[in-house]
């Protein structure tokens, strides 16, 4: 028994629950490819690929929880707050001081928390990130009062290349959130390729690329959290 | 008189100086409990190893176990007693004295003895 072996078991107790990828992040990802479908309706076969990701999502957030269980049990978690992982050099990281136990936010709670959080990240980008280089139809922005911008052109150009660093930022807290560890880097360099999509051409921040890109993402990254799951619980030995 | 890292070694407590029972209380104090068949699959131990496992920890009273019944099918649920987590804490720290008391051993019996006369 390696202490790595140990620390494994016990970053992957805490987080079960944020580790079931195909309850969280891939449905998310397939309702943001839906809405990729619905920003380009001119053919059927998006139509029907919009309406079979949007009803696909659903369906795996109903049926992903029964398989977790089913398959590799159930956890009650509680989780060691960050300041007990300040002994990541030592022996006795790998149990954790248990008397820094809190109990951990009902996943509603921290659902709100999210959608509270979204505007005003979207109007802190939009402000901070004010692109210059932002076109109405082809006319470039020169006008610097820009109250008489708010366009319905110019938010289709806005919004997409604020869903990037939206994005990448929600990847970037998933990684800092999971003690940035060396086996979850791929939400690391997801972070940092979207966070720097930010930085497009307009032509190419188009609301259904984006949503394509992004949705496409978070598919992969719950796929990637559901396999590091099932490496370490695997096949449970038979009797 | 000193105690020497052998003799801290022989000193710990033996109901959990054992990788399977280690693993299992590892696991337990990450979380508020958890039911059998996590617990076998992070530990890769078979049902009959765990079982017998568990019962030595519950007569040592570390875990408590509770059996719930879920879609017609029993589950068992494992937890930390407080004396489980305090157990595995002290045990973490006396490995960590175990730790430094081997390492300045070690520089203790490597310095050359004086030579007589």
């Amino acid at each position: 028994m390696e202490i790595q072996d140990l620390d494994r078991i016990r970053f992957v107790t805490q987080r079960f629950g944020d580790l079931q990828g195909l309850r969280h992040l891939v449905p998310l990802g397939l309702l943001l490819l839906s809405g990729a479908g619905a920003a380009w309706l001119a053919s059927w076969p998006l139509v029907l690929l919009q309406a079979v990701s949007f009803s696909g999502a659903f369906a795996l957030m109903l049926g992903a929880r029964r398989y977790y269980r089913s398959t590799f049990g159930e956890v009650e978690g509680s989780r060691v707050r960050p300041a007990a992982q300040v002994y990541s050099l030592s022996i006795l990281s790998t149990a954790g001081p248990a008397p820094q136990i809190e109990p951990a936010l009902p996943v509603s709670q921290r659902c709100m928390l999210a959608l509270a959080l979204i505007p005003p990240i979207l109007l802190l980008f939009t402000f901070l990130f004010w692109p210059p280089w932002i076109t109405m139809e082809s006319d470039v922005i020169v006008d610097p009062e820009w109250h008489n911008m708010l366009t319905f052109s110019l938010l289709k150009t806005v919004v997409p290349q604020m869903i990037y660093p939206l994005c990448g930022s929600f990847f970037l807290g998933i990684w800092w959130l999971r003690q940035r560890r060396l086996s979850q880097s791929y939400h690391l360099a997801m972070g940092v390729l979207l966070s720097g999509l930010f930085i497009l051409q307009p032509t190419a921040a188009h609301l259904g690329v984006a949503l394509l890109v992004c949705g496409a993402s978070m598919v992969l990254a719950g796929l990637l959290d559901h396999w590091q799951l099932v490496q370490v619980l695997g096949r449970g030995q038979e009797d | 008189m000193r105690v020497t890292p052998f003799e801290q070694l022989a000193n710990l407590d033996r109901r959990v100086h054992d990788p399977a029972r280690l693993s299992i209380l590892t696991a337990l104090s990450a979380c508020e409990r958890a039911d059998f068949l996590f617990l076998q699959r992070i530990t890769g131990l078979t049902k009959g190893n765990l079982s017998s496992h568990l019962s030595k920890l519950e007569e040592a009273g570390l875990v408590e176990t509770e059996k719930r019944f879920v879609n017609k099918k029993t589950q068992t649920l494992v937890r930390l007693t407080g004396e489980g987590r305090e157990t595995i804490e002290s045990y973490w720290r006396e490995i960590q004295e175990l730790r430094k008391s081997a390492t300045s051993w070690q520089t203790h019996m490597s310095v050359p003895e004086p030579v007589p006369g």
